[in-house]
């Protein structure tokens, strides 16, 4: 599994075959002295020469290219303000998105959408709720929202709101019927939702509502529509760093 | 503004870069990035090419030509080892054992194993569960050094810590205190300021914060009663010494 996304992402990187081949092993025993089980998601060429920059069951890991020498953080580059690591995160967490197929989605959309969310929400979290309570506003700015459901363990119950809103025949009205607070008759089906939790989990979003952008940029939490659409543009506006 | 402001001073340190000047690349490139936040201290670090810079309590390696940040715990992974937790951890020990016992709150058996720091608020839940137990926490040879450190979020903390600080016995006071006996507004000549700038510095945001005598933070799960404390404190012990002979 960790093979073929890496095989992904190898366009993007100035290794050759054989140098990715030896940076895989590199990053991957280096890391696996310290943390035995960690899986390791993608390996690159850092910006900083001696470096690779590695993505780790959702966690930025910079490895020196000796393999001595690790540190699970932030990469600053001190001029453009920017962390470096945000790069491998993103194309990481962009592979898991591309891998939830549209019909494991609760998607609300404006006809001619000129951006896509996608939007880890729980039933019974107060931020999710009230980025849905502008549900109309975001698709009014062309953004399309793709909800996945990702009920919180520390929101007893809300997995069984998840899976009557996945179950009910009108997903969608169902959906922000639970989001305003409704009492719903519990519905039960074959469902995503473990699949999503899985997902989610192995990429460290923790947190809901968690909104990522289409090449898998993280946008954080709640935010406002403006505020999203403007980032959206902005982002649109100069092309993702490789 | 801002931006062609740092982009001078990097390109300054970048055409002054001598055998010496990477400790200045490196104070440059930090002042651009947090003008705010005074450095306590630049060292080389075991990273080839990076400065370990202090701020705050905090580590951040920073490379020799100033250009990138890296913030994280840095591990030698030959060694196995979590290089910025030992640093902290030193630091964090240095400063503590700097401090004298005429500025902590000591309760201590005749003969200790072990001794512990405690930063401690009165009005904190888990500071006052950990001194239920401090009976037998002594009892069991463990020493407590207790450094109040009155969070901002508890108003009126600071000032039960100076109350209680000016009482006439000062370990009894405490202790009332942490029962929930309101000290009163007693006041006199006191550290409580200099032991929160301390806690501060030291980049400790919780209370409490409980520190093993080579300054490693125990895990609360660890502190919840005598047995488990005493074994804690004696494996990071066994940790240490194992560390030093191997230097």
């Amino acid at each position: 599994m960790f093979r073929s996304v890496l095989l992904m992402f190898l366009a993007a990187f100035t290794l050759t075959a054989a140098a990715q081949d030896d940076a895989n092993q590199i990053a991957t025993e280096a890391l696996h002295k310290i943390a035995p089980n960690a899986k390791v998601q993608s390996v690159r060429q850092a910006p900083l020469a001696g470096f690779y920059s590695v993505v780790a069951d959702g966690h930025p890991i910079l490895v020196s290219s000796d393999g001595k020498y690790l540190i699970e953080g932030h990469v600053v580059d001190i001029a453009a303000k920017r962390d470096i690591m945000e790069d491998g995160l993103a194309g990481v967490r962009r592979a898991a998105l591309a891998a939830i197929a549209a019909d494991k989605k609760v998607t609300f959309a404006p006809p001619h959408p000129k951006h896509r969310v996608t939007v880890f929400t729980d039933v019974d979290c107060p931020y999710c709720r009230q980025f849905h309570k502008q549900i109309a506003e975001y698709n009014k700015l062309g953004i399309a929202v793709d909800y996945v459901l990702y009920p919180l363990p520390i929101h007893k119950g809300a997995d069984v709101k998840a899976e009557t809103v996945w179950c009910s025949k009108n997903r969608n009205d169902t959906f922000t019927a639970a989001m305003n607070g409704d009492a719903l008759p519990v519905k039960t089906c074959a469902n995503p939702i473990k699949e999503i939790i899985g997902i989610a989990e192995a990429n460290n979003i923790t947190g809901t509502p968690a909104v990522l952008a289409e090449d898998g940029t993280m946008l954080g939490g709640y935010i406002a529509p403006d505020q999203l659409a403007k980032r959206l543009d902005d982002m649109a506006a100069t092309p993702a760093a490789q | 503004m801002l931006n062609k402001f740092i982009c001078l001073a990097l390109l300054a340190a970048a055409t002054q870069l001598h055998a010496d000047d990477g400790e200045k690349a490196v104070r440059d490139a930090m002042h651009s990035l947090l003008p705010a936040s005074p450095i306590d201290q630049v060292v080389k670090s075991d990273l080839p090419g990076f400065y370990e810079v202090i701020v705050s309590g905090q580590i951040v390696y920073v490379s020799a030509d100033g250009k990138y940040l890296l913030q994280g715990n840095l591990y030698n992974v030959p060694a196995k080892k979590d290089l910025t937790a030992g640093r902290i951890a030193s630091i964090r020990a240095q400063a503590v054992e700097k401090l004298p016992a005429s500025k902590k709150i000591v309760f201590a058996p005749e003969h200790p194993k072990h001794t512990v720091t405690v930063f401690t608020d009165v009005d904190c839940p888990y500071c006052r569960q950990f001194h239920k137990q401090i009976e037998q926490f002594n009892h069991a040879g463990i020493a407590v050094n207790y450094i109040l450190y009155p969070l901002d979020i508890h108003p009126g903390a600071d000032k039960k810590a100076s109350a209680l600080w000016c009482a006439a016995d000062r370990n009894a006071a405490y202790t009332a205190a942490m029962n929930g006996h309101d000290p009163g507004l007693a006041s006199c000549a006191n550290p409580v300021a200099e032991t929160k700038a301390l806690s501060v510095s030291l980049g400790i945001n919780a209370t409490p914060t409980i520190l093993a005598e080579d300054g490693t933070q125990v895990n609360s799960a660890q502190t919840t009663s005598p047995e488990l404390l005493l074994a804690e404190l004696d494996r990071l012990a066994a940790e240490h010494a194992k560390k030093v002979a191997s230097r």
